[in-house]
């Protein structure tokens, strides 16, 4: 038999005959299928929305307060203890080579982790924890302004507006080595 | 190294610390590093704001002179009061986070310390002169 190979890979017999058993018994029941997804962490940072993946969030924080700590760079917010951790916290704006938003109510504090760097983010605020199948993950356009350019690393649709999904190892990377 | 793993003192210990003031700032060092507490001394003795290139917002309060053992002599320093001791636990004092430290730039920070009090706390920046000062910044050697 000569197969095409573009059409859809055909499933076992015995999975056939369930589906179809399946099929007959409700028609109208809704099939499922198993579809790689990834959790994400979409936030907001300004008018834009931004997203982690979930493996790399520990905790969103309400925002509570950040003491300041002086001598580093504007990004450096400051720190944060939690539950007997030191965590320091870096505006993610800043980070991206924006200038932060004031900080108001909505405002959060992601604890990441990426490779073997961590630190609190503070973003403007947490829209939804979504997980988004991996074949509605997009390339990143190619005209993203700025730092932008080398931390976005793919991009979604999530509630009718286009997500940015961030590469935190980068992030982290750039402002422990002082690109950012 | 993550900030779980990078406890600073074994559980059940303590230091002795030298708070003082600078501005907003809550500052110390260890007791043993403090040889002497004095009136605030002459002007033109280095304040502890300008060895940490700290921004001259200026103190409000008393300022103190202490005698700080040095690397390789003592120190004089004003400091703004009130010059207070404490014993900390180990588990209020931490070392610096490591994004943090990777880009502070203010010379003789060692560590941080939470005091439980309103509004999440005091941060305490525990000071260390072993570290070495700021380029630039003149001899105080004495």
């Amino acid at each position: 038999m000569v197969t095409d190979p573009d059409s859809p890979t055909d499933l076992p017999a015995a999975a056939l005959d369930a589906l179809l058993e399946q099929r007959a018994r409700d028609p109208g029941a809704i099939v499922e299928v198993d579809m790689p997804t990834v959790q994400w962490v979409v936030f907001s940072l300004g008018e834009g929305a931004f997203a982690l993946p979930g493996r790399q969030v520990v905790e969103i924080l309400p925002l509570v307060p950040i003491h300041y700590v002086p001598g580093g760079p504007p990004a450096l917010a400051g720190v944060i203890e939690v539950r007997g951790i030191v965590w320091s916290v870096l505006r993610l704006a800043a980070l991206l080579g924006g200038a932060p938003d004031p900080v108001g109510r909505q405002a959060s504090i992601l604890l990441g982790r990426a490779a073997d760097m961590e630190s609190g983010l503070l973003v403007d605020g947490v829209d939804d924890v979504c997980e988004v199948a991996e074949d509605a993950f997009l390339a990143p356009p190619t005209n993203l302004p700025g730092r932008l350019s080398g931390c976005v690393t793919g991009v979604f649709q999530h509630r009718a507006g286009t997500v940015l999904a961030l590469d935190l190892e980068r992030l982290f990377a750039d402002w422990r080595d002082g690109r950012s | 190294m993550n900030a779980a793993d990078a406890g600073a003192l074994p559980v059940g210990q303590a230091i002795n610390l030298v708070l003082f003031r600078w501005g907003t700032l809550e500052l110390a060092l260890q007791a043993g590093q403090v040889l002497a507490l004095e009136s605030a001394g002459a002007a033109d003795l280095p304040s502890i704001g300008a060895l940490l290139g700290l921004p001259d917002a200026g103190p409000t309060g008393a300022l103190r002179l202490l005698r700080v053992a040095g690397p390789t002599g003592t120190l004089h320093i004003r400091v703004e009061g009130p010059v207070t001791q404490a014993r900390l636990p180990a588990a209020a004092i931490h070392p610096l986070p490591p994004l943090l430290a990777a880009r502070l730039r203010l010379p003789w920070v060692r560590a941080l310390a939470f005091r439980a009090g309103e509004g999440g706390g005091h941060l305490i920046l525990i000071l260390d002169p072993r570290t070495g000062l700021a380029p630039g910044l003149p001899a105080i050697e004495t």
